[in-house]
């Protein structure tokens, strides 16, 4: 039987035992997860490095950490990269620019009234929702990221974030607005800019 | 339905999970109508749209490569660690001193049957003022301790002798009365510091002379056979300390 073929509770008890093969298995499987969370919680790749590692170096030092009553190993490893997440914000946080970088943004034509974001390219409306969910305060932007982006059930991000299922439920519907609060006041402000540019050709 | 209804289902509804068709015909119906549910029914559409345009973009993104490779070396490190810090339990190397278990038990059995012994005979030594079992100690000072302790009451024969055992050189012959000769105390246990005892009661015992053997001495020539006398030091506990022999 192949590392890959067991499950994640035969692969940590090898990995315990110091096979080396099983602990690689558990970080193939998990390790884009916990990338892919920390880079959208963050909006850095070197905090997204950072944390990756340290998700799965603690998994390595200290793995009875890991209670799986408690939930499943991604689950757990959710919420370790979460706290570290959150750890590094404390770090850098004098670091951050004062002013949101909206620059990429600023060159788009022609929003539809019922669909704000119809119109926008692909990549400008990944930038686009990828920086409305870093303006989301942390304890909405966590919620938005598991539940949304990573499709982790509210039951798995509950026992991940360590709260009860209704705040999660409500933290996601409060996200949820503000982002399309923001992504309509972007594509508004947008949209007047078009057409200020516009006069001015015209004038 | 009405807006709170709709509030609680057009995510279901948005996300494309599952649904009863006559619910979302409902959903979409109450949407039609209502305005500020129409809005959140687009708003809720194009995020849902713009997070998995976000999810294809991201879907290939994964952690570097050096993260692996230093996330191995660290495994390998703790791997190695652990390997050396996992303690092998030795065999225990039972260091018993038998002789010394053996010369403690006898005493023990020794101070038992003299402690009986003194008990029944006591009245007649309290008659006659003679012991048979006496306190002693090494200070040096004739019978000065092992003299019946004379409280207000004035108990005669009682023989419960309480010394600090810092009065107790170990190392020096000496003699308790002028007709015994006493040897050094050994102690009956390991690691014992006589020094620091306190508290201990002197007892005068008779045991075989095969225990002289057992702690390395000779038995006298013209008395391998018979009993030889010899005093215990007592904890308070009545655990036999150290015990020295008197000829």
């Amino acid at each position: 039987m192949t590392p890959t073929t067991l499950s994640d509770a035969e692969l940590l008890r090898l990995m315990v035992a110091g096979d080396e093969n099983a602990f690689a298995a558990l970080y193939e499987q998990h390790q884009g997860a916990v990338y892919r969370f920390a880079l959208l919680m963050s909006g850095a790749k070197n905090i997204a490095e950072e944390v990756t590692q340290d998700v799965f170096l603690m998994l390595v030092r200290e793995p009875q950490r890991y209670d799986p009553a408690r939930g499943s190993l991604p689950t757990y490893l959710y919420g370790v990269a979460r706290n570290h997440v959150l750890r590094s914000f404390k770090r850098e946080r004098p670091y951050v620019p004062l002013q949101e970088d909206r620059e990429d943004l600023s060159d788009t034509r022609f929003i539809a009234a019922e669909d704000p974001l119809g119109d926008y390219s692909r990549n400008q409306l990944v930038k686009l929702v990828r920086q409305a969910v870093l303006s989301l305060p942390e304890r909405y932007r966590e919620v938005v990221v598991l539940c949304d982006f990573q499709e982790v059930s509210c039951a798995d991000a509950a026992a991940a974030l360590d709260c009860p299922i209704g705040t999660i439920n409500s933290r996601l519907h409060r996200g949820h607005a503000m982002l399309v609060k923001k992504l309509r006041s972007v594509a508004r402000v947008d949209a007047r800019s078009v057409d200020s540019q516009a006069l001015r050709c015209f004038a | 339905m009405n807006c709170s209804d709709f509030e609680m289902n057009v995510r279901v509804l948005v996300r494309a999970e599952l649904i009863d068709a006559a619910r979302r015909d409902t959903i979409l119906g109450h949407a039609a109508n209502c305005l500020p549910c129409s809005d959140r029914l687009s708003g809720e559409q194009a995020l849902i749209a713009g997070v998995r345009a976000v999810v294809a973009e991201l879907g290939q993104q994964s952690a570097p490569a050096d993260v692996r490779t230093s996330l191995l070396t660290a495994f390998r490190e703790h791997a190695a660690t652990t390997a050396a810090n996992t303690v092998v339990p030795m065999p225990v190397k039972v260091a018993r001193h038998w002789k010394l278990d053996a010369v403690a038990a006898a005493i023990l059995v020794t101070v038992s049957m003299s402690a009986v012994f003194w008990i029944h005979s006591r009245a007649p030594i309290e008659k006659g003022g003679a012991l048979t079992v006496s306190a002693a100690v090494a200070t040096g000072e004739e019978d000065s301790s092992a003299s019946p302790v004379k409280g207000d009451d004035e108990t005669p024969g009682k023989l419960v002798t309480t010394h600090p055992s810092r009065s107790l050189p170990r190392t020096i012959r000496h003699r308790t009365k002028a007709t015994e000769e006493v040897t050094e105390f050994f102690p009956l246990m390991e690691g014992i510091d006589l020094d620091s005892l306190e508290a201990v009661q002197a007892v005068r015992v008779e045991l075989p002379a095969s225990a002289l053997n057992d702690l390395g001495l000779q038995p006298n020539q013209d008395n391998r056979s018979g009993p030889v006398k010899a005093d215990v030091l007592l904890g308070v506990d009545g655990i036999a300390r150290a015990i020295r022999f008197v000829r």
